[in-house]
């Protein structure tokens, strides 16, 4: 193994450092804002929480992993270059392996070297002015070695001998499904696992392809059935795309859809909208009167832009994980909201729950605050003293009248403060009863005088900072759904009366069914009135139901019309009937195609279950896997016959003999007394 | 399988798209022989050559080398056997040396004498990079490599194929110089007739994917003949007598080749109550070209009257 190992490094070590070089010139440019770069992405602090810059590190590992697995083995793939390689004493496998661990250092260097210089340069005090932890590195990690994942789909790609324009490219396109779903991972750990299961089943298959290129019947069973696995992954992404494509050309002809909804204007009244795509058709309070305004062309003008201005409270515990959680910005840390020309950057650092700052012209740490002030760098801050936002934080921002600078509000435990990160100041500004739990904070925006809300549970608390008002509202009762709070002060009465909306959750600023009730600001319930649920038509995508019913698999089909009978029901006797003619005509297919290549029973089995699991997918995989040299046609009666086999079992034996005429010639050396054995 | 062979087919057939490429082959190569292993392009060899080292899965049937079945080799197997493709083909990007120095690390039993020797006598220099050398200077090269582990077997796929007059010679030699030792196989496919004459000792040929000729050289040379054949009259069609492999009739005479054993074919032909019947002699390539061409009747230029 070692000839070969040393062998590929001296072969590729030139390609690997000419894509070092350009990946280091990639970071280089990155970290210190050279052009060509969005704009968007050179404006934020160049760390590793950057999307842009995490894409970049994805792009260039599979890069790296697809050229690397290609160069490596297509240019021996040639007929008598493959003999040359792997007709020597050295297994299949060893071979493999001392290829794939040059590769690997191949692709250390190409791919891995750039990035960690990069980390340090990133991690090292004063090149960026933002916090640097080791849980930063994890996404980088994991697309690193993502990107093998490549290498090995790219290396299946070169040594299979299939259609390029067919299944051939299919490893590449189980690759890009598993980068897919590791940017919808939550979790780092989960990201790592799925990532490790991607590539072995990807390696497991590349193996399979490297000991049989051609003859898919003498791999290990291990690599036959992650072969299985990949080109039904590959498959997979065939039909998912096609199915987007059809749903694209079912909705081009599909006429805009009109919905109505509820939304509450800034005077606290409740409009009930009718709206069809963008436009807005019509618009009427709960009593039946118009809205009073239109434009010139006779539309409804300004509605939008008089909305309530409101301190929005989306209570779902179940927000706070988000696909791709472990990559984002805000699973590190926060922007704290300051002015533009501030000189200074002040995150709020999930790590410790305190809010720290960074000199953008030294870009060192300057210090951190809590809930007990300002602590210099250097000095450790008592343990205690950090915020609480038990994963509820908002951070607003705030020109307040009369208060100097901006102003963020943060929770910790029972209490709320206010900090002024120009002063480095800290302020409580509220402190909850011993039987409140704070769930939500937030600031009224479009309020001048700095008021914020702050949902308990029990209770609603507007908090004027202007006067020192504190007015407590009986919280709407959410039960056991998450529920969608709204409170605003209306514009139009004197003295600003309190609104406060919950209701189903939905999307802003439309709302859905849910209760409006009216206080005056001394906390005394004015009026209350609830809405029910508008019914719009079914927003389904047309022939959505179709499709679905024709290209997922259809143990998941028939899983979820059981267990959800909201959504592909059997009652519905055309998706019934559609599902059953999908269903007979993949078993059709599938049964052609063992036929074809002569698979015995328990293959059929397994590829059966293949199709029943994968659907079209599985069908796909089977066609591009089968054996189409098995059988072929007998040239005495014409019937499939299986080459295997000496004989047509259609019709006579041996029908496949050699015709034998007179001209043959065998004699063996000693047959013959007068020929001498070879000298 | 018989110990004194070192290859063994057993109705050995392969199909590529339906079509049958190998079909039902039973071959033998004894030890210590030099094997010619013939048939027009498309016949079969390359495919057949490329089962018996494992490196393509048979239809049907089996091979062996030293009694093992050729899709079960292990890599001490295949330390004994030398395989030089059909393009010569080798490490491009590396020079003469490091080729040979990437080689010998797999074989304990290289020979450095004989891969210099072979270079010598082609006269490639060491730091000359592969890819920068000609056909010939190639084609030497890749036998050094396949030489210098000393294998017991050598399976050669047309080792001559673009080579000039002298590097084949150089081929040829080497060859002999293997042969010396009783227990050195070799197996060779080629369309070099005098090639074969020069060295052969026992041949095989393919026509159209089906073994036809298994025998010793001298057998083939015996055993294929060339009759003049006159006649009073216009001569008949003599091409579907059995054994005929073809005829060519001009005025009076037949020309007819044919496989002859145990002189069925002459009597046959005395049976058309011919003027004459003279034997033809028949060089070795002709024969090959007759047995291999197309058969039947085939029309002569006339004579001048």
């Amino acid at each position: 193994m070692k000839p070969i190992f040393w062998k590929e490094l001296q072969q590729w070590w030139k390609l690997a450092l000419g894509g070092f070089l350009a990946v280091a010139a990639l970071h280089y440019s990155f970290l210190k804002g050279i052009a060509f770069w969005p704009a968007n992405i050179l404006y934020q602090s160049r760390d590793l929480t950057i999307l842009g810059y995490q894409i970049l590190n994805a792009v260039v590992a599979a890069i790296a992993g697809l050229v690397l697995g290609f160069a490596q083995v297509y240019p021996e793939t040639h007929r008598d270059q493959w003999a040359f390689l792997v007709f020597r004493p050295l297994s299949r496998t060893h071979l493999f392996l001392g290829k794939t661990l040059a590769g690997l250092v191949l692709y250390t260097v190409w791919a891995f070297l750039p990035w960690a210089l990069a980390v340090g340069w990133i991690a090292w005090p004063g090149h960026v002015p933002a916090p640097f932890e080791i849980a930063m590195v994890y996404p980088g990690l994991i697309d690193l070695a993502a990107g093998l994942a490549f290498y090995f789909a790219s290396m299946i790609m070169a040594l299979r001998p299939a259609r390029w324009l067919g299944s051939r490219t299919w490893p590449i396109l189980a690759s890009l499904l598993g980068a897919l779903i590791l940017s919808q991972a939550t979790t780092a750990i989960g990201a790592a696992i799925a990532c490790l299961i991607g590539v072995t089943v990807l390696g497991l298959t590349a193996w399979g392809c490297f000991h049989q290129p051609e003859d898919i019947g003498r791999r290990p069973a291990v690599a036959r059935l992650a072969f299985v696995l990949t080109l039904s992954a590959g498959g997979m992404v065939i039909v998912t795309f096609g199915v987007i494509c059809l749903q694209i050309l079912s909705q081009v002809s599909r006429p805009e859809s009109e919905w109505t909804s509820y939304t509450l204007r800034n005077d606290g009244t409740l409009y009930k909208v009718r709206q069809s795509g963008s436009q807005l058709i019509e618009a009427h309070d709960l009593d039946g009167r118009p809205f009073p305004f239109t434009s010139k062309d006779g539309r409804i003008g300004e509605f939008y832009s008089d909305m309530m201005p409101s301190a929005h409270i989306y209570f779902d515990p179940s927000s706070a994980r988000q696909p791709g959680g472990f990559r984002r910005r805000d699973h590190f840390y926060v922007e704290v909201p300051r002015p533009n020309e501030f000189g200074e950057r002040w995150i709020y650092r999930m790590s410790d729950h305190r809010v720290h700052g960074y000199d953008l012209t030294s870009k060192r740490h300057i210090g951190s605050i809590g809930p007990k002030g300002f602590t210099a760098s250097g000095t450790e801050p008592a343990a205690a003293d950090h915020f609480d936002t038990k994963g509820n934080l908002v951070l607003e921002e705030s020109g307040m009248r009369g208060y100097p600078g901006w102003m963020s509000v943060l929770p910790s435990s029972n209490q709320v403060f206010s900090v002024f990160v120009e002063s480095r100041e800290v302020r409580r500004v509220l402190t909850l009863d011993p039987d409140a739990s704070l769930l939500k904070t937030s600031l009224l925006t479009g309020d001048q005088t700095g008021s914020f809300v702050v949902h308990t549970g029990k209770r609603i608390h507007i908090r004027s900072l202007g006067n020192g008002d504190d007015l407590v509202l009986p919280a709407p009762s959410t039960g056991n759904k998450p529920d969608s709070i709204q409170v605003g002060i209306s514009k139009d009465d004197v003295n600003g009366s309190v609104i406060v909306w919950s209701g189903t959750p939905t999307s802003p600023p439309d709302l859905s069914a849910g209760t409006l009730r009216h206080y005056d600001r001394l906390g005394n319930l004015i009026s209350s009135r609830h809405v029910a649920k508008i019914e719009n038509p079914s927003q389904s995508e047309p022939f959505g139901r179709q499709i679905a019913v024709c290209s997922l698999p259809p143990i998941i089909v028939f899983a979820a019309s059981v267990f959800e009978g909201s959504y592909l029901a059997f009652e519905n006797p055309a998706i019934t009937t559609l599902f059953c003619l999908t269903l007979a005509l993949l078993l059709v297919a599938t049964h052609r195609l063992l036929h074809q290549s002569g698979a015995c029973s328990r293959e059929r089995l397994g590829w059966f279950l293949t199709v029943l699991f994968g659907g079209v997918a599985g069908v796909l995989a089977l066609l591009a896997l089968r054996d189409d040299t098995a059988t072929a046609p007998c040239p005495h009666c014409g019937k499939l016959r299986l080459l295997k086999s000496p004989a047509c079992s259609h019709c006579a034996p041996s029908a496949n003999a050699s015709q034998r005429n007179a001209t043959e010639i065998f004699a063996d050396l000693q047959s013959l007394p007068d020929l001498k054995a070879c000298p | 399988m018989n110990a004194d062979h070192v290859i063994e087919t057993q109705d050995l057939t392969r199909y590529y798209n339906g079509k049958c490429v190998v079909d039902s082959l039973n071959l033998q190569v004894p030890r210590g022989c030099v094997f010619g292993f013939l048939g027009r392009n498309g016949s079969g060899k390359t495919t057949t050559i490329r089962m018996l080292l494992g490196l393509v899965q048979p239809t049907r049937g089996s091979s062996a080398l030293f009694g093992t079945d050729s899709t079960q080799l292990t890599p001490a197997l295949r330390a004994r056997v030398g395989y030089l493709t059909e393009e010569h083909r080798v490490n491009m990007w590396m020079t003469v040396q490091e080729n040979g120095h990437f080689q010998s690390q797999f074989y304990p039993q290289w020979n450095v004498k004989v891969f210099q020797s072979i270079l010598d006598h082609f006269r490639l220099k060491p730091d000359a990079k592969a890819k920068d050398l000609s056909r010939g200077e190639r084609a030497g090269l890749a036998l050094a490599l396949t030489l210098a582990p000393e294998p017991e077997l050598m399976i050669m796929d047309d080792p001559a194929l673009g080579l000039d007059p002298v590097a084949r010679r150089a081929l040829v030699e080497s060859m002999l110089y293997i042969t010396r030792r009783q227990d050195r196989t070799i197996l060779f496919s080629t369309h070099i007739l005098s090639d074969v004459e020069r060295v052969a000792d026992h041949i095989a040929i393919l026509d159209q994917s089906v073994l036809r000729v298994r025998c010793p050289l001298e057998v083939f040379r015996e055993r294929v003949r060339r009759y003049l054949v006159r006649f009073p009259g216009t001569p008949p069609d003599l091409s579907t007598v059995p054994g005929v492999l073809q005829s060519s009739r001009s005025n009076q005479d037949v020309r007819v080749t044919c496989v002859e054993k145990d002189q069925s074919v002459i009597q046959a032909l005395r049976s058309y109550h011919p003027t004459s019947i003279e034997e033809v002699q028949l060089g070795l390539e002709e024969a090959f070209i007759s047995y291999l061409g197309d058969r039947g009747d085939r029309p002569a230029f006339l004579s001048d009257n």
